[in-house]
């Protein structure tokens, strides 16, 4: 017996393995699959319904065909700044962020501390300062970014960006409060930068996205 | 009777024309995907054959240019469907094609009229 929704789920899996494709992508792409099914279906009758799908599928092309013009559309200018500014912002956890502090050369395993990992607590920790705890928070909007800000539509993508841009600039405290020459190291600069580089390029993803609204809104039908 | 098997048409040619046909098929009111390339089946008795999928990317630019506005629907069977209509912007580009269209068209049919082609 052919289940009409597993075989879609089936083509919507080979779909989402290639980036190109946002989740929008595929609902639109999927309305169209089904739609020519059910016509395929109409107009021959007596074709089987795995026949008729096949033949949607078929009509509808392959992901290697439809990637190029996606990603033409949509430009991926973007991927390259936010996966360089997640990278830093992983690395940085590693690197020393103050004179200080521990290193990972020094670093006792059992305690199970990352250099960053200290910097944080201390961070939470300093002197009861807003700007240490607020700096510190700055860390779950990073990791927010990492949820499908593929599929993010252009409101999401605009307030990521502005967020982090706000979070790199809220971070810079930290040089009016330690002294840069002398007490930071490359940890806190890799980690403060990775803010500012990943938001700029979810702003280069907001730009190429539709106007605002248009793309995430559901009317009632 | 008109021909209706698919003409092959240059790539080139799909490009140039895929703006105009699909903001003149969204004048006559919102529509979908599937729909529009329907209308442009229809309304070249089959001449012309666009691939399905690329269609999409086509609705996606002129929505990034301003010149649609796509909204997401949630149809009585539970699915969700992107319609798409022209906008203000649009309408200016639609009259814009229009007129570049219909020269191209007058000189073409002046020039093969007068070489008997």
């Amino acid at each position: 017996m052919f289940d009409l929704d597993a075989a879609v789920a089936g083509w919507r899996a080979g779909f989402a393995r290639d980036r190109a494709f946002s989740r929008f992508d595929l609902d639109e792409l999927e309305d169209h699959l089904r739609a020519a099914y059910e016509v395929e279906l109409h107009l021959n009758p007596g074709l089987a319904p795995a026949a008729a799908f096949d033949q949607a599928r078929a009509v509808l092309g392959a992901p290697e065909e439809l990637s190029g013009e996606y990603t033409k559309v949509e430009g991926t200018g973007w991927r390259r700044p936010v996966t360089v500014g997640w990278v830093m912002f992983a690395v940085s956890w590693f690197l020393p962020v103050h004179r200080g502090g521990i290193t990972l050369a020094d670093l006792d395993w059992g305690e199970g501390l990352l250099p960053g990992v200290q910097a944080l607590l201390v961070a939470f920790d300093y002197g009861e300062s807003f700007f240490g705890v607020a700096s510190a928070l700055t860390n779950l909007l990073m990791v927010a970014t990492f949820w499908r800000i593929s599929d993010a539509g252009r409101p999401r993508a605009t307030l990521s960006a502005a967020f982090l841009i706000a979070a790199m600039a809220l971070n810079l405290w930290w040089l009016v409060e330690a002294d840069p020459a002398n007490d930071l190291l490359a940890g806190y600069y890799a980690w403060a930068a990775s803010f500012g580089v990943a938001g700029s390029g979810l702003l280069l993803r907001a730009r190429a996205l539709p106007d605002p609204g248009s793309r995430d809104l559901i009317a009632a039908g | 009777m008109e021909p209706t098997t698919p003409i092959p048409l240059s790539k080139e040619l799909v490009a140039a024309s895929s703006r105009p046909m699909v903001l003149s098929i969204l004048a006559g009111g919102e529509s979908y995907g599937y729909e529009i390339l329907q209308r442009v089946r229809l309304l070249s008795a089959g001449r012309i054959e666009w691939s399905d999928g690329m269609l999409y990317p086509v609705l996606k630019r002129l929505e990034k240019e301003g010149l649609v506005v796509g909204t997401w629907r949630t149809m009585e069977s539970g699915r969700r469907r992107r319609y798409y209509r022209l906008s203000a912007k649009g309408h200016k580009q639609l009259e814009a094609d229009r007129a570049g269209w219909a020269a191209v068209h007058g000189a073409l049919s002046l020039t093969w009229g007068g070489s008997g082609v």
